[in-house]
């Protein structure tokens, strides 16, 4: 990722005032229409069953779009998320077919996650590949591993109840576990990234890399600090994913990269714009599972939705690039 | 034909950067532009060649009012541009870069491939014809020397009328300069006018009819050069020269008191024969409460010694230790836990992060002492209180502390960039390495700098600072350094401080 250097650095971006204002809420405002149509035009979308709904259904989603978060803080995009996740959904379930126990399954698919996190990082930091082009590259080759390990066929029958139950129970009959488990790491990666050094760091490494050096910030670390949480939240999600499905998919993830980087970028324009921080990423997955749920009770085709949605991420991308220097590349 | 500048003002947010300077050029003459970095020289050949906008003054060609509204329209006028750093698009090859953008075509779309070397070999051999160059190789498989040429083929290919080469000779062998500056001659001969931008005052003494001397955004002199009469330090005088009469006094006046060291003060910087790729420094103490100036011309290796003290990767040989413990190439997080801190110049691009507020700037770099160990939980209360002490002490101009950085003025940015290394870290600094302390700073705020910096030394730090400013060096400084050609040459002490000694110095006279 490289820095652009204007004529007279003195004069950075000064957006108006009032146009941050609106810039800030607008995505806010969008959500609570939203929110407010689907709830007045259908009468199935305002009820506490289908609430709780849209909190299960966005919570792989959420988890995945919280991880490239990281990544974005530190200027780092990571495109392998979505194979990650189907990485992570396949070996759990392959190792618990195979015997091993569930604890031990589940660590050795969250190590696996991490570890495609440090190879990403090693070409990225170690060589200097820019992530873009890296990661693009290590989820073509994460592709095919996932279809080789599991032959291309989907990995069902004999993967234990209480695995299952991760991604099928409920805490008191009411919150579904997959929304549990996303609220705690929303709640807890919002402490990380605004409340301690860490993110404090992380941010400074993706707002000015060489100021963040200076000032005897650990710049790599920080960039491979970046990339691996990304790889390692996707692996969450992946094994949450197929405790859900009761089964590990091939290419189980795939979706969730493009959402996810939607979300982030809907999150991007509220809070503090052009940043990408937990809060607004969280948003911005409320809003993508919103719509969905929503046009979907309206009766709406899929095909249509991933027409929406790639409406709003241009909208929301627009609106980004044009009040701050959106720089990814 | 001749190209007048009238009265040329272009001012930046926060920084005039061109004040009314009125330039004539000529056609059949070489007319050299001076001054040193910041003096606006840039943001000139920016307006020249249409990159840039000025905010008041007019442009005219052949008496009429004429206005670049971006670099084609410059072309079109006969206005070509050879810039400082490479234009050349590097996969393509050489005649194909000169023909950029004119290409000859066939077949109404098709480039013409044929045609495009042959125009290119014959502006070489028109232009260098005792260079042989592969025009048909790609332009990065080429040395640097051969790009340059195509550089400047590429600028003659349009037919100008008019020639600005801005630093041209910068990065190239002697030999090859001496092919440039026959080529200077001949095309002022054969009647275009030539503007030249360059460091080498001996090239411009030498090439130039005429010769315009900037400083802080004016012109300070326009010498007319016909017998290459002018001298080097001549010019140097009147780069660096604050202008106006009186001002050696003011310069003296500043040097009048001196600051007694104690006798066993410790000894925070010690370097024996450090030298990296641009820089060589035979041997330098300095003792906590001292404060060292290092004065030189752009280019002469000063700021890269600084630097290296903070970051001595720079460095490829030699000794440093620091407060007695050898450093050898440490990282800089090793130097900023050792006690050394630096302020950078362009602080935008080193120092700053624009997106965030004053507070999480001047906490970047000790917001871990206002944290909770061992997970480094933010203490905001901590962390905000801190902030407002140092806005108060420093007396930082700032709506609040949660204003955005870039909101700030220059010298509150720059009070911010100090203020960093103080940020819950009271006395743990031992040496500050101060790069143009007072770059793009008012008058104003300039002073209270200085008195920041003094203080540092006041209460035990040693303390370095590289400036192109004269008498901000004299102000502060207990001696000085004077770098010329990339190595230390000259030491002066306070006593001996004047303007004339500096310069001197840095020119490399003796008296």
């Amino acid at each position: 990722m490289t820095m652009t250097t204007t004529i007279a650095p003195e004069e950075a971006s000064r957006p108006m005032r009032i146009g941050t204002l609106i810039q800030k809420y607008s995505t806010l405002a969008v959500l609570i229409i939203l929110f407010l149509a689907f709830a007045i035009g259908t009468d199935r979308f305002f009820t506490g069953t289908n609430l709780v709904n849209i909190l299960q259904q966005i919570s792989m989603l959420t988890i995945v779009a919280v991880g490239l978060t990281f990544g974005f803080a530190a200027k780092e995009m990571d495109l392998s998320v979505g194979y990650v996740v189907g990485l992570a959904g396949l070996l759990a379930p392959l190792l618990m077919v195979a015997g091993v126990p569930i604890p031990v399954s589940i660590i050795g698919a969250l190590v696996a996650g991490l570890a495609v996190g440090l190879i990403n990082s090693a070409l990225v930091v170690g060589v200097g590949v820019p992530s873009l082009i890296a990661t693009l590259a290590a989820g073509s080759i994460l592709w095919g591993i996932n279809f080789m390990i599991s032959g291309g066929r989907a990995i069902y029958g004999g993967i234990p109840a209480d695995y299952l139950a991760v991604g099928q129970g409920k805490v008191a009959g009411i919150l579904p576990y997959p929304a549990l488990i996303m609220l705690v790491i929303v709640g807890g990666s919002w402490f990380v990234m605004e409340r301690t050094t860490f993110g404090r760091y992380l941010y400074a490494v993706g707002g000015n890399a060489r100021a963040a050096e200076l000032s005897g910030i650990k710049v790599r670390s920080y960039r491979v600090y970046g990339l691996a949480l990304s790889s390692l939240f996707a692996a969450i999600s992946g094994i949450i994913l197929s405790a859900r499905l009761g089964s590990g998919q091939p290419n189980g993830g795939e979706t969730y990269l493009l959402d996810g980087l939607a979300a982030v970028f809907i999150g991007m324009t509220m809070l503090r714009p052009g940043t990408a921080t937990v809060m607004g990423t969280f948003f911005g997955a409320l809003l993508i599972g919103i719509m969905n749920n929503g046009l979907n009770l309206v009766g709406m085709d899929t095909y249509v939705q991933s027409i929406v949605k790639g409406i709003i991420i241009v909208i929301a991308v627009s609106v980004v690039s044009r009040t701050t220097k959106l720089k990814l590349l | 034909m001749s190209i007048v500048l009238e009265n040329i003002t272009k001012q930046w947010p926060g920084t005039l950067a061109l004040d009314g300077v009125s330039i004539e050029i000529v056609e059949g003459r070489v007319h050299g532009i001076v001054g040193e970095n910041g003096a606006g020289k840039t943001t000139l050949v920016s307006i020249l060649s249409g990159a840039v906008q000025p905010t008041a003054g007019t442009l005219s060609m052949a008496g009429q009012p004429v206005a670049f509204e971006n670099p084609a329209a410059a072309v079109s006028n006969g206005v070509s541009l050879v810039s400082q750093e490479g234009s050349l698009v590097p996969h393509l090859t050489g005649a194909e870069n000169i023909c950029l953008g004119f290409e000859p075509v066939k077949s109404r779309f098709l480039i013409n491939r044929r045609e495009v070397q042959r125009q290119a070999e014959e502006l070489a051999k028109q232009w260098f014809p005792e260079t042989a160059i592969a025009l048909n190789r790609k332009v990065d498989e080429l040395p640097y020397a051969d790009q340059k040429v195509i550089e400047i083929l590429r600028a003659l290919h349009s037919r100008p009328k008019v020639l600005i080469l801005d630093e041209p000779t910068a990065t190239l062998p002697a030999k090859e300069k001496q092919s440039l500056w026959t080529l200077i001659r001949q095309l002022s001969d054969a009647g275009m006018a030539v503007v030249l931008i360059s460091h080498f005052l001996q090239e411009v003494i030498d090439l130039c009819d005429e010769i315009t001397v900037l400083q802080d955004g004016r012109k300070v002199s326009h010498l007319s050069n016909a017998n290459h009469e002018v001298t080097e330090r001549q010019l140097i005088d009147l780069m660096l020269n604050r202008g106006q009469a009186g001002n050696q006094h003011r310069l003296l006046d500043g040097a009048l008191t001196e600051r007694t060291l104690a006798d066993d003060a410790e000894v925070v910087v010690d370097i024996k024969g450090w030298q990296g790729e641009r820089f060589h420094m035979d041997g330098l103490e300095v003792r906590s409460g001292e404060i060292v100036g290092l004065i030189g011309l752009t280019g002469s290796g000063h700021f890269e010694f600084a630097q290296s003290l903070f970051e001595p990767r720079l460095a490829t040989a030699g000794r440093y230790r620091f407060k007695s413990k050898d450093v050898g190439r440490a990282s800089v997080r090793d130097m900023k836990r050792c006690g050394a801190a630096l302020i950078p110049d362009h602080r935008m691009i080193n120092a700053m992060i624009g997106d965030w507020t004053v507070r999480e700037n001047m906490s970047m770099a000790g917001i871990q002492e206002t944290s909770l160990k061992p997970i480094g939980i933010v203490q905001a209360g901590r962390e905000r209180a801190e902030t407002l002490r140092l806005i108060k002490r420093l007396n930082i101009k700032t709506s609040s502390a949660e204003t955005k950085i870039v909101e700030l003025s220059g010298g509150n940015k720059q009070k911010v960039s100090v203020a960093k290394w103080q940020f819950a870290s009271e006395g743990k600094y031992k040496l500050f390495v101060f790069l143009e302390p007072t770059e793009g700073v008012d008058v104003g705020a300039k002073r209270e700098i200085h008195d920041l910096i003094v203080s540092l030394a006041e209460r035990g730090a040693a303390v370095i600072v590289a400036s192109s400013d004269l008498l901000e060096i004299a102000h502060v400084a207990d001696r000085v350094v004077a770098f010329r050609n990339g190595r230390d040459a000259d030491q002066i002490a306070r006593r001996d401080f004047s303007e004339a000694v500096f310069i001197n110095a840095i020119a490399g006279v003796t008296q």
